[in-house]
């Protein structure tokens, strides 16, 4: 290529950049200086007829507060719609759907088949981390919480624990959750909230432990000692 | 190739280079740093917080937690992190350092977390870095409030910190 075609490509290059630059520079500050302006304005228009009637008729400054909101709303309204985020806002599920999602998985837990080759060792591996929680070590606070008990099946485990009540559980279930455990096992745990007179008596809840991955590490690791 | 495709293709390059120079919101976000002063311990005993260094520094025999908040909003979603790495400084020569990426629901008391990755136990101690590659937890959960979890082992005779992290997208 000529030497000539090269520093043509490259300056146009540049230059078209620049401008395009400058152009997308200028719209981005426009509208900032518009986001801006609508701040402003908002305290303005709201608090300042506000504060100047207030030396006033409390009736009448009332009366006016009054129609300025209601135009404000009506202002809102006639809005045209906020351009559309780049990502939507996040849409919490209710705590219904978390707390039944959750006990469905736990009855499937249930119903997995018990795999007698990894089962007995994964809920020993679980107990002994969890019990190690009930004792007093190195100025740790034995927890309050007692543990029922842990099963596992193919690749999941659940273990069972029980406060004096919903609060103390409340209180308490991150140390179960960030226990140390030898087993690098996801977990999920949801507390459901108790309803009435359930609130001040003893309560229950189970931790669901996802070992797919743990469940091939010690796979390997067995097979490496074999 | 032909004269004129080779020309178009530097002044395309030339365009994009001198666009992303001019105007860096072009530019997509690569990673958040994020001191450990951010952090919370969430036992009532067994840390302190380093006033000068900014660092959590584990005292009890076992280590302490620490829970991290992630950053989530529209520029940086947690559901589009690909790795969390951890800078601690290890001192135990019997218990290993770990982490994982957990979330909480909006509206219900809980958690979910990803599983730990944990250090080589007691082999090796000094200024190390924790990847947390396993963060589908974070991809399968994105309307959750998401955090670190950091496992700060103590050590045998100095005490065990984190500094901060780097999340990477």
């Amino acid at each position: 290529m000529a030497r000539s075609s090269w520093i043509g490509a490259v300056a146009g290059g540049i230059v078209a950049g620049a401008i395009s630059s400058l152009v997308v520079a200028r719209y981005a500050a426009s509208d900032k200086q518009t986001e801006r302006s609508r701040a402003d304005l908002a305290p303005a228009g709201v608090l300042k007829p506000v504060a100047a009637e207030r030396a006033k008729n409390p009736l009448e400054q009332r009366v006016r507060v009054l129609e300025h909101l209601a135009s404000e709303t009506k202002n809102t309204e006639e809005a045209p719609p906020p351009a559309a985020s780049a990502r939507p806002i996040p849409a919490p599920a209710s705590r219904e759907v978390i707390e039944q999602g959750f006990a469905r998985k736990l009855e499937n837990q249930r119903a997995e088949p018990i795999d007698p080759t990894w089962a007995p060792k994964a809920a020993r591996s679980l107990e002994q981390d969890l019990r190690a929680l009930e004792q007093a070590v190195d100025g740790r606070t034995p927890v309050k919480g007692k543990l029922l008990g842990v099963s596992c099946a193919t690749s999941t485990c659940r273990a069972d624990f029980e406060w004096s009540d919903f609060e103390t559980a409340r209180g308490e279930w991150r140390e179960f959750m960030h226990a140390s455990y030898e087993l690098g096992c996801a977990r999920e745990i949801v507390l459901p909230e108790p309803q009435g007179t359930a609130k001040g008596q003893s309560y229950r809840a189970s931790m669901l432990y996802e070992c797919e991955n743990a469940r091939t590490d010690q796979v390997a690791l067995s097979n490496q000692e074999n | 190739m032909t004269r004129q495709i080779k020309t178009v293709l530097i002044a395309v390059g030339s365009f994009g280079a001198t666009a992303a120079l001019l105007v860096p919101e072009f530019a997509v976000a690569q990673y958040v740093n994020q001191s450990a002063i951010s952090c919370k311990p969430y036992v009532l005993s067994g840390y302190d917080l380093d006033p000068e260094e900014g660092e959590y520094v584990a005292t009890t025999g076992q280590g302490t937690n620490l829970l991290c908040p992630l950053l989530d909003d529209d520029e940086h979603p947690h559901d589009s992190v690909d790795q969390v790495q951890v800078f601690f400084h290890d001192t135990s020569t019997m218990f290993s350092a770990t982490a994982e990426v957990c979330v909480n629901p909006w509206n219900a008391i809980g958690a979910s977390c990803g599983g730990a990755v944990a250090s080589s136990s007691g082999a090796t101690t000094g200024y190390l870095q924790l990847t947390v590659t396993d963060v589908s937890m974070l991809a399968n959960h994105p309307d959750d409030f998401a955090y670190l979890h950091v496992g700060v082992p103590s050590g045998n005779s100095a005490q065990s910190s984190v500094s901060g992290f780097s999340v990477l997208y």
